[in-house]
């Protein structure tokens, strides 16, 4: 029994009740006309809704991007002499190139990120380097939103914003395998920077978390 | 058993008599991969082969499935970037639909649409934006001020006011409504 189909079809609903969305409105009210980063693939949802909001939105497919950037990196490696230096093609390596050719914004740009949960699916080297780079791009006062699986997820999902309560996860195809699954202690250590954070653990096993700067 | 071959079928009436082919009145100019309501009859075409490097300025509409590098201002225009177009510019103009790709800034006065093969490194300023699943965008999106004007809604800036205007205009390319 394939028992994945069994449960969506008894729950047809596209819309996921999102407390961490909720709170994040909350966190986010009253600044208005702020700067918005999404590293998620474009929605016209999600952009709708915050750009209605007052908000300038910056859209940033991080994974797509990192896959691409590898998938380069890949062919170039392949291309180079059996002697050629290498040493620039390691994981830490190849965190560091990438992240010196995207998300080149000021520090302190942004007042709040959707993360969603690409922290997830990334090497633990670029994983590291990307909160941190997250972190000086947020200003004080700023909101981070991520989720988490508290299991392995079966299944790779995108999100978008359907209204102020409701995420929709929207299946699609994983361009990497989910990396770990992250104790609490390891997320409080990625986020030790931010002034206070709340989780909220749906049916569903997905840890939403908030991060303020 | 024989089965009787597929051509010893009896003919249908309407294949006897196929239909009329429906006359396109204007003939629509087509590029080839292209489709018809995406090349402008009136306006310009820089075809794949085509390599442009410096300013281009006018009023008609037109379409890029070609490269450019440098500017683009068509003030009164729209510009289409087909799927092999390659643009490294800085675009301004009435109406922008990507559905290649653009590095530069993107500016459509009424309207920007992005389709699922469409690609935008640069900033976009607009005051209506459409954007269909798949495509790719590395941008800070701005709505301009004149669009929230145009939509006749009351001067408030609170949230719960802005929620409600109008959604942006779908995309209808491929058959598929932007998400």
């Amino acid at each position: 029994m394939n028992h994945s189909s069994a449960v969506s079809t008894a729950n047809p609903k596209p819309g996921r009740l999102s407390n961490g969305l909720k709170e994040f409105l909350f966190q986010l009210d009253g600044i208005g006309r702020g700067h918005l980063l999404d590293m998620g693939p474009a929605r016209q949802t999600t952009l709708n809704f915050f750009i209605e909001r007052g908000f300038k939105v910056y859209t940033d497919d991080l994974l797509t991007t990192w896959k691409i950037f590898l998938d380069a990196d890949e062919q170039r490696k392949r291309e180079l002499a059996p002697d050629a230096d290498r040493s620039e093609m390691t994981p830490a390596g190849r965190a560091e190139r990438f992240l010196d050719t995207t998300l080149q914004y000021p520090e302190g740009t942004f007042d709040a990120v959707l993360l969603w949960d690409i922290l997830d699916y990334l090497d633990t080297e670029l994983m590291t380097r990307l909160a941190a780079r997250l972190t000086s791009l947020v200003r004080e006062g700023g909101v981070v939103f991520a989720i988490f699986h508290a299991r392995k997820p079966e299944t790779f999902h995108r999100y978008r914003v359907m209204d102020a309560q409701n995420l929709e996860l929207i299946p699609a195809t994983s361009p990497f395998a989910p990396q770990r699954v992250f104790q609490n202690r390891e997320i409080s250590d990625l986020f030790r920077r931010y002034r206070s954070s709340k989780t909220f653990v749906g049916r569903d096993q997905l840890r939403e978390g908030l991060f303020v700067k | 058993m024989w089965r009787k071959p597929e051509d010893s079928k009896p003919v249908s009436p309407a294949a006897e008599n196929p239909p009329v082919p429906v006359r396109v009145d204007p003939p629509v100019r087509t590029v080839a991969g292209l489709t018809a309501e995406v090349v402008q009859p009136s306006g310009g075409v820089v075809t794949s082969t085509l390599l442009i490097k410096g300013e281009i300025q006018g009023k008609e509409d037109l379409y890029i499935d070609g490269e450019v590098q440098g500017t683009i201002r068509l003030s009164e225009g729209r510009v289409t970037v087909g799927p092999h177009g390659k643009i490294s510019a800085n675009v301004d103009a009435r109406e922008v639909i990507v559905r290649g790709k653009v590095k530069g800034s993107v500016h459509g006065r009424d309207r920007v649409e992005v389709g699922r093969t469409g690609e935008i490194r640069g900033d976009i300023l607009t005051s209506r934006l459409a954007i269909e699943e798949g495509a790719q965008m590395h941008s800070k999106v701005e709505i301009t001020r004149a669009a929230v004007s145009q939509n006749a809604r009351p001067a408030t800036t609170s949230p719960a006011a802005t929620a409600s205007l109008p959604q942006p205009v779908a995309l209808k390319a491929g058959g598929e409504a932007a998400n």
